[in-house]
């Protein structure tokens, strides 16, 4: 299964860096190209994509507000955050509004394509360096209620990264049992997306940090 | 803080003639001063004190005080003033009431004796006293002291002998007697001085230009030394730990710190602690035994602005001495002004900081839009060569001219980011220079067409080149970021008096007129051309393409 790519970035030359380098996956196709959040916005709107691989910072709209606009109305389309270390301080709001990964722009190309695949498979992906910021930076803010054991299980298996259908193998119970987990997890620990509940995972010691970034 | 008024100076010799010093009764048998001289003196003490009077009437109570106590038909008091004049402050008794402003001369003149003798002189009655030709008798000049230079004279003419036939002689009682007020006379001099000073150091710290720090608050130690009489004075700021240092002072510090047994630094931190002027006594035991023991009072004035308390100004009078409601008000006054100097020199350093925080932040962004983006698209595109060597050999062209490109755009920015960290760069090799790399880097970069015509380096101001590079910087970004440009013309053009960029792009243009919140480009364009004087065109609309004209004067000429 080709996972169908919509890559959002300024700067032409890192567009195009990135087309050359993901054409060599078969596993992936890149759909279309925009140079803003705006374009962003219309594109997946036009090809929804499976993945959008987001850059946060760029004129007429910027990456967060685009992220927030493609999760509120193409819930199917998940958001990979693209970024160099300048705005690693925009890693929680990129979360916030939905970003299910957060990868800074380094030389682990390879992560890149695992990121783009775990995303379309609707798993957590983090780069080491955004999940310690992460971690530093967010707070669950009221104490949530007491998760059960079957719940934890969920929780644990999900901060490493695992997709709902690896979670249903690993616990021998269905998918859609899954599903009702995590929504429930979600709910009770008042966040909005897997990688919120992961980062709480981290905070009260359930995985490590390492473990996350691994994913 | 009273003055010492010589007796028995020399005679003769002087140049002046008719001048004499004064001889009479010794010294060591004064009389005893009359119940009303000594009721005189006290009111001027009072009105001093309290400081609800201004110099001039000081001065008026010590000419009625003067005439009163020696029976003279008339008493003048004049000022020195800074260009060596002397002016007429007062005056009581038998005299024209338009002598009170007039000058009196220096040169050759009693007066002048008197000043330059820094004693009392006797002249006969001449031309060259207050009053011209209009007294009997002779004239008794006993000079005014003051700090840097004496306060001025007191002239007294005329004094009723007791056979009541005009013109007795002067004698040291008379003097002494004078000299009950000259001291109060000296302290409203100066305290006047003082503050005429304070108002000048204040319109020096508004001017631009002005003093460092450190010579206003001297200045303002001096002040609070010539205001009251002190014998030294220094002004303490906090610093980040909240410790006291000493900033400034005048006079020996010694005298100050060790002043009052070492007491001014507890003295000054409680000063500071309680938000509060403090006045500190100390009694001191002098070295003889059965000698007056003295006592030292020591005051300290915390530096309050906007509520906050940044230092203190602490000063030390003479011993025997105790600072009246005048001094306090007074130092309270120089303490503000200290303050607000400092506050003012803290905003300025802020201002800078933040300045200088915005250029880095401006140039981290530089950085990231440039060179960080081609670093990452080398990674990929040598990512990309490498696995082609496997899978398709023959591919591996394009990912590698893809890599060189990119170094060398990545060459081209850091060149022109190196040029703009360097800030004599601009001033070594011009705007046309700077210019030309700023283009080199922008056509690398993105891929766009760029003409320029610049010609040869233009004459104009530092400021006004830095500012027209920054535009041309911005509007370059612009055409690159928002108007998707593909041939960008940068025209320079210079007349003898102003300085003309033009930058011209053929991307999707804007509305002008339109607001774009966030983007605070065009706005930094204007407010930068306009500080120097200069004018901002912007033509442009949807789908027209988009020209910028920056005019500024060449600021070589006033």
């Amino acid at each position: 299964m080709t996972v169908r790519l919509l890559i959002a970035e300024d700067h032409a030359v890192v567009r195009q860096g990135l087309m050359m380098f993901l054409k060599l996956d078969d596993g992936i196709e890149v759909v279309g190209e925009a140079r803003n959040g705006r374009e962003a916005v219309e594109l997946a709107h036009k090809v929804t994509p499976d993945v959008v691989l987001m850059d946060l910072l760029m004129p007429v709209m910027d990456g967060i507000s685009a992220t927030a606009a493609i999760r509120r109305e193409l819930p199917e389309v998940e958001v990979v955050a693209l970024t160099s270390f300048l705005e690693d301080h925009l890693v929680v709001d990129a979360l916030r509004s939905g970003a299910i990964g957060y990868l800074l722009k380094d030389t682990d190309a390879d992560g890149l394509r695992r990121a783009v695949r775990a995303a379309a498979a609707g798993q957590v992906h983090l780069s080491p360096a955004a999940a310690a910021r992460l971690v530093r930076d967010m707070r669950v803010t009221n104490a949530p209620g007491p998760l059960t054991r079957r719940e934890v299980e969920v929780l644990i298996l999900l901060a490493r990264g695992r997709s709902n259908k690896e979670v249903a193998r690993e616990l021998s119970i269905g998918q859609q049992t899954v599903k009702t987990y995590v929504s429930s997890i979600l709910r009770k620990l008042d966040v909005q997306s897997r990688t919120q509940a992961a980062l709480y995972a981290v905070q009260t010691g359930l995985v490590s940090t390492h473990e996350l970034a691994q994913a | 803080m009273t003055g010492r008024t010589a007796v028995g100076g020399v005679s003769g010799g002087t140049g002046v003639t008719g001048v004499t010093g004064v001889t009479g009764a010794t010294p060591d048998a004064p009389r005893a001063v009359p119940a009303g001289t000594a009721a005189d003196v006290a009111d001027v003490n009072d009105a001093l004190l309290h400081g609800q009077l201004d110099r001039d009437s000081v001065l008026r109570l010590v000419a009625g005080g003067v005439r009163r106590g020696l029976a003279a038909a008339a008493c003048v008091v004049s000022t020195l003033e800074r260009d060596g004049t002397l002016v007429v402050r007062a005056a009581d008794g038998r005299v024209r009431p338009d002598l009170v402003g007039t000058g009196i001369p220096v040169a050759d003149s009693p007066a002048g004796e008197a000043l330059r003798r820094r004693e009392a002189v006797v002249a006969g009655p001449g031309p060259t006293t207050a009053w011209p030709g209009s007294v009997p008798g002779p004239v008794l000049v006993v000079p005014i002291p003051g700090r840097e230079r004496p306060g001025g004279v007191i002239e007294v003419a005329d004094v009723e002998s007791p056979g009541g036939a005009g013109g007795r002689r002067f004698g040291a009682d008379d003097v002494r007697t004078v000299g009950l007020f000259a001291g109060a006379a000296g302290m409203a001099v100066e305290h006047d001085r003082g503050c005429a000073d304070l108002e000048l150091s204040a319109a020096v710290l508004g001017a631009p230009g002005a003093d460092p720090l450190p010579r206003t608050l001297h200045q303002l130690s001096t002040s609070a030394l010539s205001g009251t009489g002190g014998l030294a004075a220094a002004i303490y700021l906090l610093d980040d730990n909240l410790t006291l240092r000493r900033a400034a002072g005048a006079g020996p510090a010694e005298l100050l710190e060790d002043g009052a047994s070492g007491a001014a630094p507890n003295v000054a931190q409680a000063a500071v602690a309680s938000r509060a002027p403090i006045v500190h006594q100390h009694v001191q035991p002098e070295g003889r035994p059965g000698a007056d023991r003295r006592t030292t009072a020591l005051v300290c004035v915390p530096l309050m602005s906007r509520d906050v308390v940044l230092g203190v100004l602490c000063c030390l009078c003479p011993a025997g001495s105790y600072p009246g409601r005048r001094d306090l008000a007074y130092l309270s006054m120089v303490a503000g002004k200290a303050a607000m100097t400092v506050d003012s020199s803290h905003l300025v350093a802020s201002a800078q900081e933040k300045a200088a925080q915005e250029e880095r932040q401006r140039l981290a962004r530089e950085l990231h839009d440039s060179v960080s983006q081609a670093l990452y698209g080398i990674a990929l595109g040598a990512r990309t060569a490498r696995e082609s060597i496997g899978q398709e050999p023959e591919r591996i062209d394009q990912p590698l001219a893809y890599v060189l490109q990119l170094a060398e755009a990545g060459l081209a920015d850091m060149r022109a980011l190196i040029f703009e960290l360097r800030p004599q760069a601009l001033a070594e090799e011009g705007l046309v220079a700077a210019l030309g790399k700023q283009l080199a880097a922008f056509r690398v970069r993105h891929g766009v067409r760029t003409r320029a015509v610049l010609g040869n380096e233009p004459a104009g101001a530092f400021k006004v080149k830095q500012t027209l590079y920054r535009i041309a910087q911005e509007a370059l970004q612009n055409a690159a970021k928002h108007a998707d440009a593909k041939n960008v013309l940068v025209r320079l053009d210079a007349s003898p008096t102003a300085l003309t960029l033009e930058v011209a792009d053929d991307g999707v243009g804007f509305d002008p007129g339109a607001s774009y919140p966030g983007h605070l480009g065009l706005r930094s364009m204007r407010e930068r051309i306009a500080e120097l004087g200069g004018t901002l065109e912007i033509h442009s609309a949807p789908g027209e393409g988009t020209r910028i004209v920056a005019r500024a004067p060449t600021g070589l000429w006033p």
